[in-house]
C-alpha cells in the first residue's frame, strides 16, 4: 500500500540534506539491501525493506506487503503484517508454520523454523529484549496475533519464530 | 423656530433689498414694504377684508425659494418689479412656503430635499453643511469611496499574505505542490517531524491515526517513525515488539 506521506518526506529529505547525506545515513547495506525471502511450504515469498527501532520498539515495514529487516548482530529480525487495510498480508499464515518448515533467501541461505512461541504484547520486556538480541545466525520473525484491541488499536499478542540457518 | 418668524424675516429682507416702486405712492397701503403680512391663515381672522389683490411674492437666495403671500392694490405694477412673483389662484394658496436650492453637481433624490427641508431655517453654511451630508449619490460616493476601494486591496492583502500561512499552519495540507519557498518547506518538514514522533505513536493512538492519514490506522506509525527518523544511524537493540498489523482480519477483536 503506497503510503505519501512517507514519499514526500524523503523528497524533502532529499532535498534539505543532499544525496551524499542521505546515503551516509540510511541503514548499512548488511540489512538495507533487499532480499527475497520464501516460505515455501506456505508458498509466499515477499521482499524485503530496512526497517528501524525507535524507543525501542521495533518498527514495521512501510509496504505491508513486504518484510522489514532489522539487523541485530547475527539476529536478523523479519517483521511482517498479518493484516492491512482490511486484507491478510505476508505473514498472516506464517503463525501456523511448524517446526523444521524452511525459510529460503534469496542469497541462497536457508533456514529452518527452531523454535515459535506467542507473547503478549506487554509482556515483560526482558521476554522481547531476549527474542531480539543477538545470536548465531538466526533468524526471527515477529508478526501480530491474538485478539484485537479496539481501545489499544493493536493486537495483543505477538508471535514469535525462530529460525536457525541449515548447515 | 416659528414658521411666521421665518416668514417675517423673509419679508423683511425682501422689502429692504427690492424697494416696491410705489413707496412714493401717498397710501400707505400701497407700500408693500410695510404692509402687514398675511398669510391665508391670517385673512379670517382680519376684522375687515382687506383690500387688494392677493399675490405670491417669490423671492430666491442661496439656500431656496421662498414663496410668501402679500396683498396689494396695484398688481400690475408690483408684479412688474417683483419678477417671478404671480397673483394667488383664486380658491389656492401659493403652495409650498419654501423650496431649498438642490445641490447643482449631484442627483440628489426627492427624499434628499425634503429632509433638508427641516433645516430651512438654517443659515446657509449650516444648509450646506447639511446638504453635504445629505446622502446624495456624489456625496455618498465620495464618503464611501476610500473604503470601497480599501475594502478589495486589504483583502486582497489578506489573501495573499495570509492564505498560504493559514492554509499550512491549519490544515497541514501544506500545499508543496504550489510552494517552492523556504516557508511551506519548514513547515512540511516540522509536520513531519512532530507527527513522526515515537513518543506519539507509541503512547497515543489518535496522533498515531493522525499521522497516516492516508494509511487510515496506525499501524504503518512505527514504520513511518522508525524507517525515517533514525537518519541519524542511532543503532537501538529493540525491546518492544512491532505493531503489524490493523485489525482488519481479526478473528477477535476486544474492547
Amino acid at each position: 500500500m503506497a503510503r505519501p506521506r512517507m514519499k514526500s518526506f524523503r523528497s524533502l529529505a532529499s532535498g534539505l540534506l543532499g544525496a551524499a547525506a542521505i546515503l551516509t545515513a540510511l541503514p548499512s547495506p548488511t540489512h538495507g539491501e533487499s532480499l527475497t525471502l520464501e516460505f515455501p511450504t506456505l508458498g509466499v515469498e515477499a521482499q524485503t525493506e530496512a526497517i528501524d527501532v525507535q524507543d525501542g520498539q521495533l518498527g514495521v515495514p512501510v509496504d505491508p506487503d513486504r518484510l522489514g529487516v532489522y539487523q541485530v548482530d547475527g539476529n536478523m529480525l523479519i517483521v511482517g503484517h498479518v493484516d492491512w487495510a482490511g486484507q491478510r498480508r505476508v505473514l498472516a499464515d506464517v503463525r501456523s508454520f511448524q517446526l523444521g518448515e524452511p525459510i529460503w533467501l534469496s542469497d541462497g541461505r536457508m533456514y529452518h523454523v527452531a523454535w515459535s512461541k506467542t507473547l503478549r504484547v506487554d509482556a515483560d520486556q526482558n521476554e522481547w529484549s531476549a527474542a531480539f538480541a543477538p545470536a548465531d545466525d538466526v533468524l526471527t520473525l515477529v508478526t501480530c496475533s491474538g485478539p484485537f484491541s479496539l481501545s489499544r488499536h493493536e493486537y495483543l499478542e505477538r508471535t514469535v519464530i525462530r529460525a536457525a540457518r541449515d548447515d | 423656530m416659528q414658521a411666521g418668524d421665518q416668514c417675517v424675516a423673509q419679508a423683511s429682507q425682501h422689502g429692504q433689498s427690492a424697494p416696491p416702486a410705489g413707496a412714493a405712492a401717498p397710501a400707505s397701503t400701497s407700500d408693500t414694504s410695510t404692509a402687514p403680512l398675511m398669510h391665508a391663515s391670517d385673512t379670517p381672522a382680519a376684522p375687515s377684508t382687506p383690500s387688494g389683490t392677493v399675490v405670491c411674492v417669490v423671492s430666491v437666495n442661496d439656500v431656496g425659494t421662498t414663496v410668501e403671500q402679500h396683498r396689494v392694490l396695484d398688481v400690475t405694477r408690483w408684479l412688474g418689479s417683483h419678477p417671478g412673483s404671480f397673483i394667488m389662484a383664486s380658491g389656492k394658496d401659493c403652495g409650498p412656503t419654501f423650496t431649498p436650492n438642490l445641490p447643482t453637481t449631484t442627483n440628489v433624490p426627492t427624499t434628499t430635499a425634503s429632509a433638508a427641508d427641516v433645516t430651512i431655517s438654517a443659515p446657509v453654511t449650516t444648509a450646506d453643511t447639511t446638504t453635504a451630508s445629505v446622502p446624495g449619490p456624489l456625496t455618498a460616493s465620495e464618503a464611501a469611496a476610500p473604503a470601497f476601494a480599501a475594502a478589495p486591496v486589504v483583502v486582497a492583502g489578506v489573501t495573499v499574505a495570509s492564505a498560504p500561512v493559514e492554509v499550512a499552519g491549519v490544515t497541514r495540507a501544506a500545499a508543496p505542490v504550489e510552494v517552492a519557498g523556504v516557508a511551506v518547506a519548514g513547515v512540511v518538514l516540522g509536520e513531519q517531524l512532530v507527527l513522526a514522533s515515537p513518543a506519539q505513536c507509541a503512547q497515543a493512538s489518535d496522533s498515531l491515526e493522525a499521522m497516516t492519514i492516508e494509511a487510515g490506522t496506525m499501524g504503518a506509525c512505527g514504520a513511518f517513525g522508525a524507517a525515517e527518523l533514525d537518519l541519524a544511524g542511532a543503532f537501538q537493540y529493540p525491546s518492544i515488539p512491532p505493531d503489524a498489523g490493523d485489525g482488519t482480519t481479526a478473528d477477535e477483536i476486544v474492547p
